[in-house]
């Protein structure tokens, strides 16, 4: 069940909440006294360690955004899914398996540690920019080359650790106590990860500690009984790679070989701290005089010396616009510029957020070790206030007021940034304003040529602010900068122009003939004319269509024409896209196949859809939870523990009745009627919570309601895999087939899920015609499955 | 290296043979007709050659027929005015506007390339508009700047109507401009400088593995160009932009500025440009400011005489020095002039002569 990483990476984090997993450990207490079961405990944790160990290192590299997520995940599921497939096909020519399974663990050990090296220096061993982001095509080769090894064998092992749990009488149990085992080490990985190994140890360091684990569990949880019966190289080998790995981390081999790595990887710069966060990584780094500091590669700041123009044009330009600005807040890029900008005006008090807070505390970190100003003054005015929470938690909790707003965030290219660029974030940020209050943002832009994405973003964005404020301003360049209120924005030039002579601020760049060239009307009407050209979209929390567009940006670097799938998921409808979900029923001819054939298609359809509408579901929810209450790790951390929870308890339920069970098929449907359900309500609660028409004690109860219906759906998905190897297995009675088979459909569920909902299908059609399409996907299932039934 | 530069460009050559839609269609210039209906462009040191219904690299010339065509003659999809400074021309009438003017396409494929919506695209992705010649010429004057540039994405790839409009501009009493990579053949660029006020090169870097690397173009070809322009007399200036890690070692930097020296003289203007990130190379930061002033000294320790710091708005070598007494003659804060002490071509102060397009 690796595809769960997607959903931690997505969710930008990991598992918490310890308290949760003692049922599902109690009932599996009984499986956990076997030390064969510790291990394959071992194998779903060490998975999903390297899972999002590499992942987290491959997004670092390839500058990641959600595009090169989805197909980095794409290719570990991928070559996972075809391990465990192909172990199904070979399990028969495998006779040794218990030295196959001890053999495969100890060179996932091996092949783990030499992978987050392999993905830091490939890029300085094959020559390439080491700032540059690839394209999708070189990612998917590159990540598939780096990545191959670890998730191939990691696949391969959950089919023959399947095979070594077999019960002759009841194969399909045998699949569901794995899946249940796996899930668990999963759960214990992700809270290891968010607790204590991300926060204090480095990738190389992880990867070291992972490695000693699997290879302590071969040496002594598998098999110690057969010790002696067994060839003594076989013993000499577990010996040595215990030693190794344990002889690596006590004398700090790993540190070197990880100080070494990012040296490689940051090459012709100067490391002074690297640090991973619960949000990414960050480092900074020194050339010359200038420190940057990089959160997950981007320079997110630089000082001293910093982009002055920007600074200049973003900062001042539209506090023009205002008579007396005095109190004012930034959300995120900010420091090393910007807010010593507003620094220059005497009476000005500022609120300042970041996106990551690990970026604050670096920060203040490097002004300990070196005065570099603006960043000291900025780090050590009275009139900063720095606040470690998410932008938009902290204006929904504030009760300041401020003169202007400014977001800093260079693109809503994710769901989480996009929060900030809605029309209700808009609304809220208006109600936080002042009389003569202006909000400021930046996009994209050109002066030369607009391309068709950069248009489409800046004309909505442009047409969402113009739904919420009466007055609204583009300045075009290279940065696009709106500056909106509700009181009047006239560009008066001459006006400006002695309001900032008025102002008496010394700057490098702007002056009066500066602003004249920025204001220039011949650009502002040709910026005009070409948004008249775009339609007039709203981007929404419900309906996010600026993630779309930003990544269509993205994406028209690589392929600047207008024939590419961003487009054709531009124009395609609704009405289309529904039909597309209803694919399903193209199986229905098949029914007039034999039983067992028609079966196993459908059965494979369930299951692959259930992986889909699980991972569509998991990012609904995460989405409601971020809009309603903000970006608060520890939450969205619960939520995935309440989901894997539910997955480990579904599975250990359905496990346990599997073997009386008489009709699998009922239960089947009936699993996915509840999905049904499920995907009725979370709209509806949505809806409910959305429109205020709750009394204001349900807005504090539905975080709760979302925890719960994380935890169903979970237990639903649990509950239905042990069900549908069940009806596999009595159709073709090879229960390694059936595990690599089915675990292949879950996790491509899963993979393209998570692409579909956070990339295409949420963003463009909104929460509530997402759900329908889903919805769509499941009713297919279930009209196959009851003709399934009616065959019987 | 050289291999990585001709992939590409068979790639795309091979690629890009798929029907092109209908284009208002001028017949290029510099090309040679070869056996079934190939062509071979001369234009630019690619040379590519070109089945019939192939484009070339640079996506806005294509064989129909035999005959090489030029995609984007009177269709620039760029038109805006702005201040000449900007460019960078710093010994180019300062303080003056140009119509500045691009189409789609160009013969290399920078990573780090500020105009890349328009230069690393097809003229069928793009709006364009009509605008020939005459015109563009027209517009010029309507705005009334004394200059058309030719600028934004690569001016050679739109050769013919570069030529076309500068020889009908001259005409008219305008001046031209080109800000370019100088990746262009010899003979081509020998024709165009009669009817070119002034160049202005983007040297990329001084390493041929750089150029081929990065741009997918050549260093020597470059360097001939740019030998050409001081063999010709004609005004240029070279840019270089100084990329943190890729171009940016004093010793490269040492070499192009000793290389400047001995082969186009002490007088040519160089600008040392800071790098801020764009396009594919986002996460690189901007260029140390103490690297560009490494690299300023070095300039100035070769006898460099007009050596600038770009894009440090404020900094003090963002204006010119007198080589002789030493005074600021041009004053610059961003792209406005504050001070000009330079009349007739002669430092104000002690009337030595400043090279350059003044009047
Ligand atoms: S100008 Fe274009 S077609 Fe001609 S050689 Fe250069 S790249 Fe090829």
């Amino acid at each position: 069940m690796s595809y769960r990483a997607v959903f931690c990476l997505s969710a930008k984090g990991g598992s918490a909440s310890g308290g949760l997993f003692i049922f599902p450990f109690l009932l599996y207490n009984k499986i956990m006294n076997k030390k064969l079961n510790w291990s394959l405990l071992i194998i779903g944790f060490s998975g999903m360690v390297a899972q999002i160990i590499l992942l987290r290192e491959l997004l670092i590299v390839y500058l990641g955004n959600e595009l090169s997520l989805g197909i980095i995940l794409g290719n570990w599921l991928i070559c996972e899914a075809a391990g465990a497939f192909l172990a199904g096909q070979l399990m028969k020519k495998i006779t040794r398996k218990h030295e196959a399974f001890i053999y495969l663990q100890l060179l996932f050990s091996a092949v783990f540690p030499f992978s987050v090296i392999s993905i830091r220096l490939f890029k300085s061993v094959l020559h390439m920019n080491p700032g540059e982001i690839l394209g999708p095509g070189t990612v998917f080769l590159s990540s598939l080359a780096l990545i191959i090894l670890p998730s191939f064998i990691h696949g391969f092992l959950f089919t023959l650790s399947c095979k070594m749990k077999e019960k002759k009488d009841e194969p399909a149990s045998s699949i569901g106590n794995v899946y249940v085992l796996e899930t668990l080490g999963n759960i214990t990985a992700a809270l290891l990860l968010t607790y204590l190994l991300i926060p204090r140890f480095h990738s190389v360091d992880i990867a070291f500690i992972t490695s000693l684990i699997i290879s302590f569990s071969c040496l002594f949880l598998v098999f110690p009984e057969s010790i002696a019966n067994q060839r003594p190289a076989l013993f000499a080998v577990r010996l040595f790679f215990f030693l190794l790995f344990l002889s690596i981390l006590l004398l700090r081999g790993s540190e070197t070989l990880h100080r070494f790595s990012i040296e490689k990887q940051w090459e012709g710069q100067k490391i002074l701290s690297y640090e991973n966060s619960v949000y990414g990584n960050i480092v900074s780094a020194q050339m010359e005089e200038q420190v940057i500091v990089y959160s997950n590669a981007h320079p997110a700041f630089i000082s001293p010396f910093p982009d002055i123009e920007s600074c200049e044009e973003i900062i001042h330009i539209p506090l023009l616009f205002h008579p007396d600005p005095q109190d004012a807040m930034i959300i995120s890029g900010g420091l090393g510029g910007f807010l010593r900008e507003l620094l220059h005006y005497p009476k000005m008090n500022i609120d300042y957020t970041e996106l990551d807070p690990a970026i604050i505390k670096t920060a203040f970190q490097i002004d300990k070790r070196k005065r570099l100003d603006p960043l000291h003054s900025e780090l050590n005015s009275e009139r900063i206030h720095y606040h470690l929470v998410d932008g938009r938690l902290f204006l929904n909790e504030t009760s300041s007021l401020y003169d202007a707003v400014f977001i800093r965030v260079s693109l809503p290219a994710e769901l989480q940034t996009n929060r900030l660029f809605t029309k209700e974030f808009f609304l809220k940020a208006k109600s936080r304003m002042k009389k003569n209050g202006l909000l400021v943002l930046t996009l994209p832009g050109s002066l030369n040529y607009l391309t068709d994405p950069m248009k489409s973003l800046n004309g909505t964005i442009r047409s969402t602010l113009r739904s919420v404020f009466s007055s609204v301003v583009v300045i075009p360049g290279e940065t696009n900068i709106f500056v909106s209120s509700d009181n009047a924005l006239d560009i008066n030039l001459s006006r400006l122009q002695n309001r900032l002579e008025e102002r008496n601020i010394s700057h490098q760049i702007l002056t009066p003939f500066h602003l004249s060239l920025k204001l220039d009307p011949i650009y502002q009407e040709w910026f005009n004319s070409e948004m008249k050209k775009v339609p007039e979209k709203i981007n929404r929390d419900l309906h996010p269509v600026s993630v779309f567009q930003s990544q269509s940006y993205l994406n028209s670097f690589f392929y600047p024409g207008r024939k590419n799938i961003f487009s054709w998921f531009k124009n395609i409808s609704f009405v289309k896209i529904l039909s597309l979900f209803f694919l399903p029923l193209a199986l229905l001819p098949f029914a007039i196949l034999p039983q067992r054939i028609y079966s196993r298609g459908v059965i494979s359809a369930a299951v692959f859809s259930t992986g889909l509408a699980s991972m569509f579901f998991n990012m609904a929810i995460m989405l409601l939870f971020q809009i309603f209450y903000g970006y608060i790790y520890s939450w969205i951390s619960l939520f995935i523990a309440f989901f894997m929870a539910g997955i480990s308890l579904g599975g250990a339920v359905s496990t346990r009745k599997i073997t009386d069970m008489k009709n699998p098929q009922r239960a089947i449907s009936f699993i996915q009627y509840c999905m049904l359900l499920m995907l009725l309500a979370l709209p509806a609660a949505a809806y409910a919570f959305n429109a205020s028409v709750l009394p204001s004690f349900a807005h504090l109860l539905f975080r709760y309601i979302l925890l719960a219906f994380s935890l169903v759906f979970g237990f639903l998905q649990g509950y239905e895999f042990p069900l549908a190897s069940k009806i596999y297995t009595l159709t073709r009675r090879e229960m390694e087939k059936t595990a690599g088979f089915l675990y292949a459909c879950d996790l491509m569920g899963g993979f393209i899920g998570g692409i579909l909902s956070t990339i295409f299908l949420i963003p463009l059609f909104g929460l509530f015609q997402s759900c329908s399409a889903i919805f769509a996907l499941k009713s297919a299932v279930v009209i196959l499955l009851l003709f399934a039934q009616k065959n019987r | 290296m050289r291999k990585t530069v001709a992939v590409q460009i068979l790639l795309f050559i091979l690629l890009s043979s798929l029907p092109s839609p209908a284009f208002p269609e001028q017949e290029a210039l510099f090309y040679k007709k070869r056996d079934n209906d190939e062509v071979q462009c001369e234009l630019c040191p690619h040379r590519c050659m070109l089945s019939d219904g192939q484009r070339g690299f640079c996506r806005v010339r294509l064989n129909r027929n035999g005959v090489l065509y030029s995609l984007v003659f009177g269709q620039p999809c760029s038109v805006n005015v702005g201040p000449i400074e900007k460019a960078p021309f710093y010994h180019f009438l300062p303080g003056s506007k140009r119509l500045c003017v691009a189409t789609a396409g160009c013969n290399m494929r920078c990573t780090y390339c500020q105009n890349w919506e328009i230069s690393q695209t097809s003229p069928e992705d793009i709006r364009s508009y009509d605008l020939p010649p005459e015109k563009l010429v027209e517009k010029a004057k309507s705005f009334g700047v004394p200059t058309i540039c030719f600028t934004y994405s690569e001016p050679i790839i739109f050769y013919e109507y570069m030529y076309a409009t500068s020889k009908l501009a001259l005409s008219e009493g305008l001046k031209t401009t080109m800000v370019s990579n100088g990746f262009i053949n010899q003979e081509p660029m020998k024709k165009l400088l009669p009817y070119m006020s002034a160049v202005k090169i983007d040297l990329k870097s001084f390493s041929e593995s750089f150029y081929q690397d990065v741009c997918a173009g050549r260093l020597e070809n470059v360097l001939e160009t740019l030998r050409l322009l001081k063999k010709e007399g004609k005004h240029f200036e070279i840019v270089v932009l100084v990329i943190p890690t890729l171009n940016d070692s004093s010793m490269e930097i040492l070499k192009m500025c000793q290389w400047i020296h001995e082969n186009l003289g002490d007088d040519v203007p160089l600008h040392f440009t800071r790098f801020v990130p764009a396009y594919k190379l986002t996460s690189l930061p901007m260029t140390p400011v103490q690297t560009l002033e490494k690299a300023h000294s070095l300039a100035k320790g070769c006898g460099l005489n007009y050596v600038y710091i770009g894009n440090v708005p404020g900094h003090m070598f963002n204006s010119t020095y007198c080589p002789s007494c030493k005074k600021r003659i041009v004053h610059r804060s961003g792209y406005e002039i504050k001070e000009l002490h330079i009349k007739k071509g002669k430092c104000a102060f002690c009337g030595y002569d400043i090279p350059g397009v003044w009047e």
